[in-house]
């Protein structure tokens, strides 16, 4: 990769400059952005590109989170939280959501009958294989394959998720 | 300008600083505390740059929370080999504030003045050797050198249309510019021989 030096030399001279401090309540609102509506800001790009989204649409659909109204409860107990959303062309008529799924619980071993995609914005799902999947990564899997997860850690996990059929793989 | 082959620049090669490599790691994962802790280091400085282009206080503090917001948004675009977190994020701070001012009229409007002052650098007790080197070494700079360096990197501005806004020949501009490089470069060395 072929680094551009001007960028260097202009923070280089920038340190001949007399700092600046910010305000501090610029930092407080930058900050609450951050934590706030633009909480999954970051993944914007990549949620776009796995949902088949403009990047537009994905943005809005990220910001949106922050909404508690839009969210539904499960009917049973220690359900997730989850809404709905209309991913485009690309998803193949798959079932595209959000989801929030409580630390400690485990989605039972099942057998995928179409492809699936699990988009992960917070928190930590565990595949049955033992890898660990954090924000911005992205777990697929394919027809026929088998697997259970299970959330780690302590806080939700939400994820934006591509799902169709599956059967519960009781071998 | 293309620096790219010149061995002189190596001590802006040395790569992004780890810490900052690992700020950027979590951010990428969404960290907004590392968003925050990139901020503390950074802001300062960019705040510098952004009240030198547009002036204003009030501007800069407000392009200053646009950029590291969109910052935040393309943390996953950045790549470490391509340069260090605070060239890119000056980069985006000069590029959002030229954007703003409209960077050809805003050129030919810098008076001799607005190039970099002079630093009363024995006065001021500063930890930050680096930056005492490069005010060191603007501080020696003769005025037009000075001056071509400002246009050149903190307007964007290339050999040729300095030439031609200034009435004077493009080499005189580019060895200006290779003076002024040269003179920033001795001063780090010192600093880090």
């Amino acid at each position: 990769v072929k680094r551009d030096e001007a960028p260097e030399i202009l923070a280089q001279l920038v340190l001949g400059l007399e700092p600046i401090q910010p305000l501090a309540a610029s930092r407080q609102r930058l900050l609450a952005a951050a934590q706030g509506v633009q909480r999954f800001a970051p993944f914007t790009r990549d949620f776009a590109k796995f949902f088949d989204l403009e990047i537009p649409n994905a943005r809005a659909l990220l910001e949106g989170l922050h909404d508690e109204n839009g969210w539904r409860s499960g009917k049973a107990p220690g359900a997730p939280k989850f809404r709905t959303f209309t991913a485009g062309p690309g998803a193949d008529g798959l079932r595209s959501s959000f989801a929030r799924l409580l630390p400690g619980s485990q989605i039972a071993r099942h057998r995928h009958l179409t492809r699936e995609l699990i988009f992960v914005l917070n928190g930590a799902m565990i595949d049955s294989d033992g890898r660990t999947y954090g924000p911005g990564e992205v777990l697929q899997s394919e027809p026929d394959s088998v697997h259970s997860v299970s959330i780690g850690g302590s806080h939700e996990c939400w994820v934006a998720s591509l799902v169709g059929n599956v059967e519960i793989d009781d071998a | 300008l293309d620096h790219s082959r010149d061995s002189r620049y190596n001590l802006t090669m040395d790569g992004a600083p780890e810490r900052e490599r690992q700020l950027i790691e979590r951010l990428q994962r969404g960290d907004p505390t590392a968003l925050g802790e990139l901020y503390d280091i950074h802001a300062a400085r960019m705040l510098a740059l952004g009240v030198r282009l547009l002036k204003q206080r009030k501007e800069a503090e407000d392009l200053l929370h646009d950029v590291f917001l969109q910052a935040w948004e393309h943390a996953r675009d950045y790549d470490p080999a391509r340069g260090t977190v605070r060239a890119w994020l000056m980069m985006r701070m000069r590029s959002r504030a030229l954007d703003r001012l409209g960077s050809a009229g805003f050129a030919r409007g810098v008076p001799l003045s607005e190039a970099p002052e002079r630093a009363d650098h024995q006065n001021r007790a500063s930890a930050d050797l680096e930056a005492l080197a490069v005010r060191t070494a603007i501080s020696e700079m003769p005025e037009d050198v000075r001056q071509v360096l400002h246009w050149t990197y903190f307007l964007g501005m290339k050999a040729h249309e300095i030439a031609s806004q200034e009435d004077m020949p493009e080499g005189t501009v580019r060895s200006r510019l290779a003076r002024g490089l040269a003179m920033l470069e001795s001063k780090l060395k010192e600093r880090d021989p």
